[in-house]
């Protein structure tokens, strides 16, 4: 950092004007959103502050802000929502800001002739959709973050939705965008149907962790809603492994369910609670939209091959409860009451979503349920879920529960839990240690083989587009290669 | 060898339940199939004093048992066996089939005679009251026909070199007292309300424990003797809980405060 605090602070005050930068403790506590909220709950915060929470309200401000801290030095991280959950928004280094954009939150444009909608990168999804709603569409991204997300974080980190088996996950949504440079410069990609003109630069945003620029305005796709034509089935499968060449075997054959998920039972007990199996059995289930003839009849030819593995048709209520309750979770963050379970019974909950071929991923769930309990005593419960399915493979969302040594060592303690997941994912060829969450500073010491004889060229693109690596460092590619 | 009895229920999580659910009324009943099932709230609370209670027991190097006892005949293995896992010695479910959530005094009754069965217990407690009936008065039936001490709104328990010692949240204050042997306690806002979670080890470990199951004639009780009348539905409604925002975007502090004054005045007033 070439200047001081006192002067950054000055400086950007000028910038943005003085309202718009917050300094107090509380404000910078908070910087780093939902990160180590276990060991913040006993008021252990072991990250540094920032030096003070910027509030942009345009792409202007943005660019000017930039500009200062790329020729000033000063490490920026891109913040909207806030809702990440793999430390992509924690400080590393006292010396950096964050750059918020939530105040950017409007829906500059909804197109109904062309079926698109564009926005800031602050606009809340929730709203976002809820204005598609209105006109009988829908944008059909919804992340489970879905209440507290904003469009902003959804594309940087590569999100995917709880429907993505029809409507695709983010990258398949994005028509044009806007973005602002490290040294703030804004580019602008134009919102064309299709262009065959060279790589698609959009890509070079989408997921890229705020570690590539300040992704400022986005288009999405629309996509007509039919939500009283939707079918929903729910099967009891005997396990796990049925319940995979069940799914495999639906998707391969062409049908798109919005929904296909499979959840074992540890996690549909702690999570949901609503269906009532025996040890090994699964809960299979789907949800099915589109126009009405389409939804009939993929849901007919859904319910018939479920039946032919092996199904017990339950009916659809456990699945509208799924329906109704599938966000819940997000009731728990910033939630006094679960700061004070944390407290009580000293047991932290989190996730770690992976990806694998068909072949694969069954034995990649059957060595994590039976090499990952062994090694942590704390365990408390693990299990997992498929929640999006291709026909080159699928994801495994697996959940667990540690009981934590002490709110200091939390996230050392977490963070063995997830490299030990993942150094069973990556024994496999097709195993992707990280599906849709983005690696944030979690995952990223897996970068390299995560991406394996392609990693240097991410390091080069990161050093070309950020010379000075000043925007969110510690992701997306590791900081001794940046050297 | 100090002989403490906690008696528990398990019952639909109601925060599970969905807005669309509560207009579903066939035959004047919520589908509540598909709520998860949970601990009773106060019950926690009260399975957890027990233990901590145990802890200090074992801490003084003092024979203590620990028994959870709970009635119903609806499928919850998982739940009871966690118990052991954290520790319980003893688990037992009195089977029975009728519906009394909202008979105190047939519940009552049923603890009662289970805890007159057994040698003696030197604590027996409750949680305060139930998320479903709400009735608040099972643990007064019981100490009555135990013809036992009763202490409410406990929050928390704690041994003493003559005794238990009590913590009791009143409207003038908490009041601490070492009480009688035995004592029949309710556990209402607990300085420690959540129940210690076990490890999948301590799980596993606990795995080929045995749930007790007694029937009525196990503890001298016959069915006819216990049927109740059933409350009579009257009405079933949901209570709006909406709550509203808002802004007031003009003035000074003390001018919005002063708004916020009058208009509550308003509303008193009105009221």
């Amino acid at each position: 950092m070439l200047v001081t605090k006192t002067q950054a602070i000055k400086e950007f005050q000028e910038l943005v004007g003085f309202d718009q930068v917050l300094t107090d403790l509380d404000s910078l506590k908070a910087g780093e959103g939902y990160n180590r909220t276990y060991a913040k709950a006993f008021d252990v915060y072991s990250n540094p502050l920032p030096v003070c929470i910027v509030n942009a309200k345009s792409t202007e401000e943005i660019s000017k802000v930039l500009n200062y801290c790329n020729i000033n030095r000063i490490y920026v991280i891109p913040r909207t929502g806030a809702s990440s959950a793999e430390g992509l928004l924690e400080v590393r280094n006292e010396q950096t800001i964050i750059l918020d954009g939530s105040a950017m939150n409007k829906i500059l444009n909804f197109d109904v002739d062309n079926m698109c909608v564009t926005v800031q990168c602050g606009a809340p999804m929730q709203a976002i959709e809820e204005t598609a709603r209105k006109h009988g569409l829908t944008t059909g991204h919804g992340p489970q973050s879905l209440p507290m997300a904003d469009m902003g974080g959804l594309v940087a980190t590569r999100s995917i939705g709880q429907f993505s088996t029809y409507y695709g996950a983010i990258e398949d949504m994005i028509g044009g965008m806007e973005a602002v440079m490290p040294n703030g410069e804004v580019v602008r990609i134009r919102n064309v149907p299709r262009r065959s003109a060279g790589p698609d630069l959009r890509h070079l945003f989408v997921g890229s962790e705020g570690a590539l620029g300040f992704i400022t305005e986005i288009t999405v796709k629309l996509f007509p809603f039919f939500p009283n034509d939707m079918w929903m089935g729910g099967y009891i499968v005997k396990n796990m492994h049925i319940g995979f060449k069940a799914i495999r075997d639906i998707i391969s054959a062409g049908y798109k369910p919005s929904v296909v998920r499979l959840y074992d039972k540890p996690d549909i007990d702690y999570n949901f609670g609503s269906v009532s199996l025996k040890d090994e059995e699964a809960f299979m289930f789907f949800v099915v939209e589109g126009p009405p003839e389409i939804a009939k009849l993929t849901g007919e030819m859904v319910h018939k091959m479920s039946i032919e593995h092996g199904g017990e048709y339950i009916g659809s209520a456990a699945v509208e409860h799924w329906m109704d309750h599938r966000n819940d979770l997000c009731k728990k963050y910033g939630n006094p009451k679960t700061a004070e379970g944390f407290r009580e019974t000293k047991v932290y909950y989190a996730t770690t979503e992976i990806s694998a071929s068909w072949t694969e991923a069954v034995k990649i769930y059957d060595d994590v349920m039976a090499n990952i309990p062994p090694k942590f005593e704390n365990l408390v419960m693990i299990g997992g879920h498929v929640s999006h399915s291709y026909s080159s493979g699928t994801n495994i969302y697996f959940v667990y529960r540690l009981k934590m040594t002490s709110p200091e060592t939390a996230n050392d303690e977490h963070n063995s839990l997830v490299y030990a997941l993942c150094e069973e994912v990556l024994k496999y060829e097709t195993g992707g240690s990280v599906h849709h969450h983005g690696m944030g500073k979690r995952r990223v010491v897996f970068a390299k083989r995560e991406h394996g004889s392609s990693y240097p060229l991410l390091v080069k693109v990161k050093k070309m587009i950020d010379p000075n690596n000043i925007m969110n460092p510690g992701a997306l590619v590791f900081k001794e290669d940046l050297i | 060898m100090f002989r403490i009895l906690v008696c528990f229920k398990i019952v639909p999580d109601l925060d599970a339940v969905s807005n669309d659910d509560w207009k579903k009324t066939t035959n004047s009943e919520i589908d509540l199939s598909y709520a998860r099932k949970i601990l009773g709230v106060y019950d926690e609370s009260a399975l957890e004093s027990a233990l901590r209670l145990k802890d200090e027991f074992i801490i003084q190097g003092m024979e203590v048992e620990l028994t959870a006892f709970t009635i119903g005949t609806g499928e919850m293995q998982f739940q009871l066996k966690s118990l052991f896992s954290v520790q319980f010695d003893r688990v037992v479910k009195l089977a029975f089939s009728e519906d009394i959530r909202f008979c105190p005094k047939t519940i009552a009754r049923i603890i009662s005679s289970f805890v007159s069965k057994e040698d003696r217990f030197d604590a027996v407690i409750f949680g305060q009251q139930a998320s479903i009936g709400d009735n608040g008065q099972t643990h007064y039936y019981t100490a009555e026909s135990l013809k036992m001490p009763c202490l409410s709104n406990v929050s928390e328990l704690s041994l003493v070199s003559n005794g238990i010692r009590s913590s009791q949240i009143s409207d003038s204050g908490i009041i601490k007292q070492t009480t009688c042997i035995p004592s029949v306690y309710a556990i209402g806002n607990a300085v420690h309300a959540y129940l210690r979670v076990p490890t999948l080890r301590e799980k596993i470990a606990a795995s080929n424990k045995i749930v007790e199951v007694l029937t009525l004639a196990d503890i001298g009780l016959e069915q006819e003797g216990l049927s109740a009348k059933q409350p009579e539905l009257i009405k079933l409604f949901r209570e709006n809980k909406e709550k509203h925002c808002q802004m007031i975007a003009e003035g000074s502090t003390a001018e919005k405060a002063e708004c916020l004054l009058l208009q509550y005045l308003k509303e008193v007033i009105h009221s």
